[in-house]
């Protein structure tokens, strides 16, 4: 599968209920750093929501950094969820069933901007 | 040490961005990437998550990537002037840093990516008189 064919799919929950759809595919690399990604970049998990042109620039994904007005406009007009991987039930080109309820998602956790201290 | 774990958004940090090579050449862009869903998932694969195995580079990738009756277009020219697929994949072990660009552990005409600039050098920018000594 490509990331591609992710993007934009439509993601409802197991009682119909339209969740918003993709807008990004959240990874985590806990293997060995430094000698290359062998097996170590995993799908964590969907960014999902409403909103896009705020969403797909960054904002409200990391520890925005820059304007305040650009970050207050941008971060305030989004409502992006995060679905953990193991509540995703199936995958077609329809779109995306996942478990139990959309009202229970909760926002993804927000990122550390690249290049802040962590 | 094992490093702490690194959490990101593939499209965010990983579509579009620059691909430089082990000699510090740039190597394309990438356009997509591969993941590998567990066999058994959904069912059998609890706890298994998907893995990220190649990044994809090159035009009939992006042809795909765009959809639409431009892409389906595109993707259908591509074909035509590539019948093998041209299917650039830069497996994620030959990955080396994700940063603003993305570095790999290759040589950039180790990449089929690089292909139509190396058959333009051969065919065309080398039968220039003076080609070869461009450099100096």
């Amino acid at each position: 599968m490509r990331l591609s064919e992710l993007l934009d799919l439509d993601v409802v929950d197991e009682n119909g209920t339209r969740a918003g759809h993709v807008h990004d595919v959240r990874l985590v690399q806990d293997g060995p750093v430094g000698a290359g990604f062998d097996a170590a970049l995993r799908v964590q998990g969907l960014v999902i929501g409403r909103g896009a042109v705020g969403i797909r620039l960054g904002y409200g994904r990391t520890l925005n950094r820059g304007p305040w007005l650009i970050r207050v406009l941008l971060s305030a007009r989004h409502d992006s969820k995060y679905v953990p991987w193991g509540r995703v039930r199936s995958i077609d080109e329809d779109g995306i069933v996942i478990a139990g309820s959309a009202a229970d998602l909760e926002p993804p956790p927000v990122l550390p901007a690249r290049g802040a201290p962590s | 040490m094992m490093a702490a774990a690194r959490v990101m958004d593939a499209a965010l940090e990983l579509l579009d961005r620059q691909l430089i090579d082990c000699d510090d050449r740039l190597a394309g862009n990438v356009d997509d990437v591969e993941i590998v869903i567990p066999d058994r998932w959904p069912d059998g694969a609890s706890g298994e998550l998907p893995v990220v195995t190649a990044l994809l580079s090159g035009p009939g990738v992006l042809a795909e990537r765009f959809g639409g009756s431009l892409g389906r277009g595109w993707s259908a020219l591509h074909r035509r002037l590539h019948p093998d697929g041209a299917l650039i994949s830069i497996p994620i072990g030959q990955v080396r840093d994700i940063g603003s660009a993305i570095r790999l552990g290759l040589r950039s005409d180790q990449l089929a990516s690089n292909r139509m600039e190396v058959w333009f050098r051969d065919h065309v920018v080398g039968k220039i008189p003076g080609a070869g000594h461009a450099a100096e």
